[in-house]
């Protein structure tokens, strides 16, 4: 019979000769390549600009906002780049990542949007501002949540999403396309992710409703 | 590849961050170079395993101790294998859970050490986090990027492994 005491101190042993084993980190030198160092050198100026981190924790792992330019997602590339402004999609292994890409029109302020219309025993609960947008919620007596968010594109927006949804499709919203994605059920909820017809803004809602009713309330957004 | 930065909220964390990239991305690209030979699969393995160490940066108390150290041998040595699979062809469960990953040399006289030593790296992983780090198997599935039923799994057989390794030396 093995103790948990006697497995602790072995695996204390045992993580101590594999340490032991390898060099010390001064002594591993490498030079990363450009791209790596690319990917670095723009998270810590990113850093400098965060914009997920405000919004509350749970909301953070399964959050994103929409790349949508002309009615359909963006692949990055030179052209695009140049072209216009927009928010791009770009698929990882384990998360999406959405970002602004060029200019934005310059504006201080933002307007205001609202969810005109919820379902029943939902009402409006508070709202956040966020840098660069707002952060909304709805509930009911139940303490259900609808959480409604958008965030106007500038260099350093990005936002992501989780590998923890087991669905994503495009959708129509009216006459402009959107992104669903199934939730797992379990930890997160479903999202409905769009951009306003200037680009300039990424919208989403989280719920834990179907997809009709996501586009309904996607369809009842409005400038307060 | 910025969602890390994104996921750490104080200045301490970033900075804590920061500490732990400058200190250790040798390293670690060391680690999964050893495993994968391709110096851009091993930044790429070093990549992703920084995304794991952001997001749990609040399970990091100091940037440069044994702890940590340790730790992010385990994270990165966990998604350079990660990323093994994703390069093989037809990869399988039982051959990713075969591999050996980190050798270590140990001249104690801890038998169970030695079983725990000659595990393979997916199952080492799995004790190292849970007895050594002692994170729950839930805490681990997060850290490795698992789904909990996975996690639970990889835990079953790495410790049905291991009781296998004790009874072939003798200790059970």
């Amino acid at each position: 019979m093995i103790s948990e005491e006697m497995l602790k101190k072995a695996a204390a042993e045992a993580d101590q000769a594999i340490r032991d084993s390898l060099p010390a980190p001064a002594e591993c030198e490498h030079e990363f390549s450009p791209s790596f160092q690319r990917k670095m050198r723009r998270t810590f100026r990113k850093a400098k600009h965060p914009v997920i981190y405000k919004l509350p924790k749970y909301a953070a792992c399964f959050v994103l906002a929409v790349a949508l330019a002309s009615g359909t997602w963006l692949t990055v590339d030179a052209e695009a780049r140049a072209a216009f402004f927009a928010w791009v999609r770009e698929q990882y292994e384990a998360f999406v990542e959405y970002r602004f890409i060029g200019d934005a029109p310059q504006e201080n302020t933002i307007v205001e949007y609202e969810l005109t219309w919820l379902p029943e025993g939902f009402s409006f609960q508070k709202a956040q501002e966020l840098d660069g947008g707002m952060y909304l919620t709805y509930t009911n007596d139940s303490g259900q949540r609808i959480i409604f968010s958008y965030l106007r594109g500038d260099d350093a927006a990005s936002l992501f999403v989780i590998s923890d949804y087991t669905e994503a499709r495009s959708i129509q919203v009216g006459n402009i396309c959107a992104d669903f994605y199934q939730a797992d059920g379990e930890t997160s909820s479903n999202m409905l992710v769009w951009s306003s017809e200037e680009n300039d803004l990424a919208f989403y809602i989280m719920a834990d409703f179907s997809e009709d009713t996501m586009i309904k309330l996607a369809a009842g957004v409005q400038k307060k | 590849m910025l969602i890390y930065m994104m996921m750490l909220e104080t200045p301490e964390e970033k900075s804590l961050f920061e500490q732990i990239y400058l200190e250790y991305r040798g390293l670690m690209f060391h680690v999964a170079y050893e495993i994968l030979h391709n110096e851009q699969d091993a930044e790429d393995a070093v990549h992703q395993a920084f995304v794991k160490i952001a997001e749990n940066i609040k399970k990091i108390d100091a940037p440069v101790c044994p702890k940590t150290h340790s730790y992010v041998v385990t994270i990165v040595e966990h998604q350079a294998i990660d990323q093994y699979r994703r390069l093989q062809k037809h990869p399988s469960v039982e051959l990713i859970e075969e591999i050996q990953g980190t050798n270590a040399h140990y001249e104690g006289d801890n038998d169970l050490t030695k079983c725990i030593l000659k595990l393979p790296a997916r199952y080492r992983e799995m004790i190292l986090l849970r007895y050594h780090h002692g994170y729950t198997v839930r805490e681990i599935a997060k850290m490795l990027g698992l789904s909990l039923p996975a996690a639970i799994k990889l835990d079953q057989r790495a410790k049905s492994k291991l009781k296998k390794l004790c009874e072939e030396a003798g200790i059970l």
